[in-house]
């Protein structure tokens, strides 16, 4: 595998931050090797980096993930490839742009915020951290999230999500606000929350019975969830410098019919009601 | 033989079987893989990954030279090892030469080739012929077929056509499925007017090398680099595969294959490239051009919606979609797929659809000045030769649609069958 070396400059900035430029092709025209690019992002890490600048991105996957250093800012030009931020605790990581698929798979704590779209499979098994999306997702947005202790991961995704939105879901939170779906349209698929079991899909928007999937229901919002919304709102806003409407009417709740939606499927010592 | 033809590109696999531990034959001839024990096979040191599939257009009719397509794919790296990669290319051919079928072969030893030529002589006429050019990449590992390239024009009143009454396209067809069952050594990789297809074994950026896809300029490319799970990595076995003018780059696998393979073979086409994408072109093939039935309605019936979604469509749709369960269940593409479809009649068409439930990646873009297309497995392919698209993503089981002349049919997020009851 060729490498190719990419520049650093470490500044003495007392905020030791660490530029990383990635916009070199090699002799076939390929981006740098992701296996490059992290390597020199794990090396300014260990170097004591509190702020990397990654600039010319193109494609390259698992920027950021296993990054485990608290107050760390990570910011990202270009378009970083699929796991961004993967099994990442702590640091914060920006985009100025979008990010592919499986963005913050599993995460345990930190903050991704996309500037842009986040596509298919974003938040997949986060455990927790919180990822801020300005413009949509794909499909399969918070599969599989779960919380534990006071670990509770959180997503906000500004425009829409395809299907299969928080599905399997055990913990969490989601919040599709559904910016720039049209009056009739439903700013999320099919199958929404199907097989959930834990936490709580906040849609901005239409959400009609047959758009939930197995095992969710639609549920009033109470004065907790206006509170647990307001917050991520307020994130929201501080994070993309946009006004969100608080309109609470316009909100709908999802929520897992119980925690063990498929208790006596799979049990032969149940009597199948 | 005749002409100017070089002598020496046939690389004879003999010498390459003769290697240690593989020269053993089974109890029927075929030469034995080696078993390990606990012992860790050698030489399995790649990442895992998945295909990448990318494609561009330009739907004013503009061309675009190879490079573009060669930079789209190589950038996904991780999705591909080294054991195939193709590029089919639409409208590439000048005036003179479009209206005739383009056969591009792959040959091992020259005794094939007299075979296919005699084949051919006697089904129509060979209107010109040329070696495709290729170059040596070093790092492409042997053997070398020869890459020939024939435009052909069938004669529906030859012997062997004649009292069969087939189209020029159907004895286009049954020629190729006769060739590459039935001639050893000789397999037919693309057959379509105004396309061909560069593809074979090595990773995208040496196959790009290997045809210097920088000389060509076409309306549509569609591409791919493979990571083949199921089946070889071998030459002909390398995506696109084509038949006609259709040209199939899959990223998936179809778990349904049997059953489309039987109906498939029901329908005179013969399976001989020992993968599940063949029974996709073909299917394609079968439904769209000798049935009729509108792309964006035969993608409902390789991916169809469920059963509940179905109740709740408009009457019209509702009758059309439960007609199409029915008639077509035996082409329902079962697994997890993202493919991309071209054709060049009538109309250069590029299809562009995941699984129904989108269980592998694929992401649609479009230049500001909305001239240039693309559907790529990963956004990174789109930017790194339109920095400033726009993209999205479509919805599961639900084509991109997009001809030149008439621009983007379909993004991807439609009813199933917009446009299909005009």
């Amino acid at each position: 595998m060729d490498t190719i070396p990419t520049t650093m400059n470490d500044t003495i900035d007392s905020r030791k931050e660490v530029s990383i430029d990635t916009s070199r092709r090699d002799q076939w025209g390929r981006p740098v090797d992701q296996r490059t690019l992290n390597a020199e992002i794990r090396q300014a890490i260990s170097g004591g980096a509190e702020r990397i600048i990654i600039s010319g991105v193109m494609g390259q996957r698992y920027i950021a993930s296993a990054a485990t250093a608290k107050g760390l800012y990570i910011g990202i030009r270009g378009t970083p490839g699929n796991d961004l931020g993967a099994f990442m605790d702590g640091p914060t990581v920006e985009v100025f742009g979008n990010a592919q698929d499986m963005t913050g798979n599993t995460m345990s704590s930190g903050r991704i915020i996309i500037h842009g779209n986040a596509w298919d499979v974003t938040g997949l098994a986060a455990r927790g951290g919180r990822i801020l999306v300005k413009g949509s997702s794909g499909t399969r947005v918070g599969i599989h999230m779960k919380a534990f202790g006071c670990d509770s991961p959180s997503i906000v995704i500004g425009g829409r999500t395809g299907d299969y939105l928080g599905e399997y879901m055990a913990g969490g939170t989601v919040l599709v606000l559904g910016s720039g779906v049209p009056e009739e349209g439903s700013p999320v698929g099919t199958f929404v929350g199907a097989g959930m079991h834990g936490g709580v899909i906040y849609v901005r928007g239409m959400v009609e019975e047959h758009q939930l999937g197995t095992g969710a229901k639609l549920s009033p919002m109470d004065e907790g969830d206006r509170k647990a919304v307001d917050e991520l709102l307020t994130d929201f806003e501080r994070s993309f410098d946009l006004p969100a409407d608080r309109d609470w009417s316009e909100y709908r709740k999802i929520v897992p019919l119980s925690s063990r939606p498929f208790r006596g499927r799979f049990d032969p010592t149940m009597v199948w009601p | 033989m005749t002409k100017d033809r070089p002598h020496v590109m046939i690389y004879h696999g003999d010498e390459g079987m003769r290697c240690e531990g593989q020269n053993r034959m089974d109890a029927n001839g075929y030469p034995q893989l080696p078993s390990y024990g606990a012992a860790r096979p050698p030489g399995l040191t790649s990442m895992m990954g998945g295909c990448g599939i990318a494609g561009t257009m330009d739907v004013t009719g503009r061309k675009v030279c190879g490079e573009v397509i060669a930079r789209m794919l190589t950038t996904m790296n991780e999705r591909e090892n080294g054991l195939g990669a193709g590029y089919s290319a639409y409208g590439l051919f000048p005036e003179a030469l479009k209206d005739h079928y383009c056969l591009q072969f792959f040959f091992d030893n020259e005794e094939a080739m007299c075979r296919v030529e005699e084949h051919l002589k006697d089904r129509g006429d060979i209107i010109k012929e040329e070696k495709v050019p290729t170059h040596h990449v070093p790092s492409v590992r042997p053997p070398y077929p020869l890459v020939w390239r024939y435009f052909f024009q069938p004669d529906p009143l030859s012997r062997s056509y004649l009292v069969r009454g087939l189209s020029p396209d159907e004895c286009v067809v049954d020629l190729v499925m006769g060739i590459n069952g039935a001639i050893p050594n000789a397999m037919c990789v693309s057959s379509g007017k105004d396309m061909a297809v560069f593809k074979g074994n090595g990773y995208s950026y040496e196959i790009a090398k290997l045809y210097d896809l920088g000389s060509y300029s076409a309306q549509m490319w569609l591409s791919h680099s493979r990571f083949p799970t199921n089946t070889p990595g071998w030459w002909a076995g390398a995506h696109p595969i084509s038949l006609l003018d259709w040209s199939v780059c899959h990223n998936g696998e179809i778990t349904s294959y049997g059953v489309n393979r039987k109906l498939v073979e029901m329908n005179g086409y013969r399976c001989s490239l020992l993968t599940d994408t063949e029974v996709v072109t073909y299917l394609w093939d079968l439904l769209v051009r000798r049935h009729g039935l509108p792309p964006q309605v035969a993608a409902f019936a390789l991916a169809p919606r469920y059963h509940d979604q179905i109740e709740r469509m408009d009457p019209q749709s509702r009758m059309l979609a439960e007609q199409l369960r029915t008639t077509y269940k035996e082409a329902f593409l079962n697994g997890p797929f993202s493919i991309l479809v071209g054709r060049s009649q009538p109309e250069i068409t590029m299809i562009a659809m995941a699984d129904r439930k989108k269980l592998r990646p694929l992401l649609f873009g479009q230049s500001t000045d909305g001239r240039r297309l693309f559907a790529a497995s990963e956004e990174c392919a789109v930017r790194i030769v339109e920095e400033d698209a726009e993209t999205w993503v479509g919805d599961p089981g639900s084509p991109m649609i997009a001809t030149v002349g008439k621009g983007l049919v379909r993004k991807g997020t439609e009813e199933p069958f917009k446009g299909a009851f005009e």
